[in-house]
C-alpha cells in the first residue's frame, strides 16, 4: 500500500453533458494521513468530484485509485436532512454503522454517548432527531464518520450549519482520532478558517481552467490552534485565497 | 387535557350550527316542511335507534366491511406497490393501468361485483377492496419513489446491510405516504361498505338500516341514521389522521 497516495485522482475529466465539462484534466493524491481541503467558488464542481470518487458518477476519463480494494468511506454532506435517519433516535443515527462492524449493542451504546460528549451535543440518547436544528444534525452525521473508523473521509461542507465553538472542538475531535488513527480526509468548504485548521492542503479550484488554481501546502503546526490563524505566513495564505476567489467570481 | 376540552367545545356549538341551519332550511326554505323532521324529533329517534340491539349489530358489521376490506386492501396493496416501484419498467407499464382502473367510478362496477361475488359479504367487501387497493398501490409507489438517494447512499457506504437499508430507511421513510393511502382509503371504504348495504342485498349494516327506514317512510330514523353515518366517517377520519401525523412527524419540519 502507497501511504502518500491513499487517494489518487489521475487526470480526470468529468462532463454534464456533451457540451458542458466540468472538470478538466484534474490530479492530485491525498496521504493516509493527510487532510486534503478543496475550495472553490460556487459551481466549480467540488461537490461533483466528490461524487465521482464515492463511485457516483463515473469520470469521462482518468482513473481514481484507493489505496484500499474496498475502502470504508464515510461521506458527509451539509444536507443534514437527507443525511440522517430523521425517524429514528440520536444514538441509533450516532452507531448504526458499528451494527456491521458487529460492535455489540451495549459497547456501541456506550461509544455513541462517548461520542455525544466529546462533540459538546447536549442531546439524550434516545431523543428523535427530527426536531433538532441543522447543526446539531451535521455534528450527530460527523459523530457517526467519527465512530465508523472509516478508511477514508469525504466532507461536503459537513460543518456548514454548525456555530463557531462546536465547529471548533469538532476540528479538535477529529485530529485527536486522527492521531490515534490514520486516515485520508478530503474536505470541501466555504469557509477559509476551517479549511486552515483542518487541512494540510488547500486546492484552489477554478471555474474557469476546471482545474487547480494552485495547492497550497498548510504550514500551521499540529495541534492546531485558532490563535495561530493570526500567523503572518497563514495572513498571507488567508489573503491569497480571497484573492482568488474574488477574481473568480468579479471580473 | 385541554386538547379534548377543546374538541368537545367544538363538537358543541358544531352541533348547535347545524341544528340552527337545519331549523332555517326547514323553516324558511323550498322543501314541503314534512320531507325536513325538526332536529329534535331526529334527535330523539338517534337516541330510539342507539338505544336498540339491531344499531349496534349494525355498527359492527359496517366496520367489520370496512376494515375487512381495507386490510386486504393493504396487505394485497403495500407490497404490490413496493414491487411496481422497484423496477423502472414494471411501473412504466403498470401504473398506468393502476390509474385508468382508478379513475373508472367504482359505482358502476356494481353490477359485477353482484355478477361475480354475489350479494354477500363478498361482494360488498370485493368492492370496498377494490376501492382501497388501488388507491393504496398508488400511494404506496409515491412513498418508495420519492425516498432519500442520499440517505441510502451513506448508509451503503458505511456498509449497511440490504436488510437494515429496506426496514429501517426505505420502510420508515415511505411510512408517511402509504398512511395517506390509507386515510384516503377509509373515507372511500364507508361510502362503498354503505352503498353496497343500501343495495346490494343486505341484512344488517347502517345503510341497510338506513335504506329500510327510507323505505317505510320512517323519516325521522333516516336522518338520524345518516348523523349517524357522518359520526362515523368524521370518527375514522380522525382517528386515522392523528396515526397519518404520528408517522409523519419527522417530515413536517
Amino acid at each position: 500500500m502507497n501511504k502518500n497516495k491513499y487517494i489518487s485522482v489521475q487526470n480526470i475529466s468529468l462532463n454534464y453533458n456533451e457540451s458542458e465539462q466540468i472538470i478538466k484534466n484534474l490530479s492530485f493524491d491525498v496521504a493516509s494521513n493527510e487532510c486534503f481541503c478543496i475550495i472553490g467558488p460556487n459551481g466549480s464542481g467540488k461537490s461533483t468530484i466528490l461524487y465521482s470518487i464515492i463511485n457516483q458518477i463515473s469520470p469521462n476519463s482518468g482513473v481514481i485509485k484507493f489505496a484500499h480494494e474496498r475502502p470504508l468511506i464515510a461521506y458527509l454532506n451539509q444536507d443534514y436532512r437527507q443525511s440522517n435517519l430523521l425517524w429514528e433516535s440520536t444514538i441509533e443515527n450516532i452507531t448504526y454503522p458499528l451494527k456491521f462492524q458487529n460492535v455489540p449493542e451495549s459497547d456501541r451504546f456506550e461509544l455513541g454517548k462517548n461520542i455525544i460528549q466529546e462533540l459538546l451535543l447536549e442531546l439524550s440518547p434516545n431523543q428523535k432527531i427530527f426536531k433538532l436544528s441543522g447543526g446539531q444534525q451535521q455534528l450527530i452525521s460527523l459523530g457517526r464518520a467519527l465512530i465508523s473508523n472509516p478508511d477514508v473521509m469525504i466532507c461536503d461542507e459537513p460543518l456548514s450549519a454548525v456555530d463557531i465553538a462546536h465547529s471548533l472542538n469538532a476540528i479538535k475531535q477529529l485530529e485527536i482520532s486522527r492521531t490515534k488513527r490514520e486516515f485520508p480526509i478530503l474536505w470541501v468548504s466555504h469557509n477559509i478558517d476551517e479549511a486552515l485548521l483542518v487541512s494540510d492542503k488547500i486546492g484552489l479550484l477554478s471555474k474557469f481552467t476546471k482545474n487547480f488554481y494552485k495547492v497550497i501546502s498548510n504550514p500551521l503546526p499540529y495541534p492546531r490552534k485558532i490563535e495561530d490563524l493570526a500567523f503572518s505566513e497563514i495572513l498571507t495564505i488567508k489573503n491569497e485565497i480571497i484573492d482568488f476567489l474574488q477574481k473568480e467570481t468579479i471580473k | 387535557m385541554n386538547k379534548l376540552l377543546k374538541s368537545i367545545l367544538i363538537f358543541f356549538f358544531l352541533s348547535i350550527l347545524l341544528i340552527l341551519i337545519w331549523e332555517a332550511i326547514r323553516n324558511f326554505g323550498a322543501f314541503k316542511k314534512d320531507l325536513l323532521p325538526s332536529s329534535k324529533e331526529i334527535l330523539f329517534s338517534l337516541f330510539k335507534i342507539i338505544k336498540t340491539n339491531k344499531f349496534w349489530i349494525d355498527l359492527l358489521s359496517s366496520l367489520e366491511r370496512v376494515f375487512v376490506g381495507l386490510l386486504l386492501a393493504c396487505i394485497v396493496g403495500i407490497p404490490l406497490g413496493i414491487f411496481i416501484s422497484s423496477s423502472k419498467y414494471v411501473k412504466l407499464v403498470v401504473e398506468p393501468a393502476i390509474d385508468f382502473l382508478r379513475s373508472i367510478p367504482i359505482t358502476s362496477l356494481y353490477p359485477v361485483f353482484v355478477l361475480t361475488l354475489g350479494i354477500n359479504n363478498q361482494g360488498k367487501i370485493g368492492m370496498i377492496f377494490l376501492g382501497c387497493v388501488l388507491i393504496i398501490i398508488l400511494n404506496t409507489i409515491i412513498g418508495f419513489e420519492n425516498k432519500s438517494k442520499q440517505r441510502h447512499l451513506i448508509s451503503k457506504l458505511y456498509g449497511a446491510s440490504a436488510s437494515y437499508i429496506f426496514f429501517k430507511i426505505i420502510i420508515p421513510e415511505a411510512l408517511p405516504n402509504i398512511a395517506t393511502g390509507i386515510r384516503v382509503s377509509i373515507g372511500y371504504a364507508l361510502i362503498i361498505s354503505t352503498l353496497t348495504e343500501m343495495f346490494m342485498g343486505a341484512t344488517n349494516g347502517i345503510g341497510q338500516s338506513l335504506m329500510e327506514s327510507y323505505s317505510v317512510y320512517n323519516l325521522s330514523n333516516m336522518y338520524g341514521y345518516i348523523v349517524i353515518l357522518g359520526c362515523m366517517g368524521y370518527l375514522l377520519n380522525n382517528i386515522v389522521s392523528n396515526f397519518e401525523n404520528k408517522i409523519s412527524e419527522w417530515k413536517q419540519r
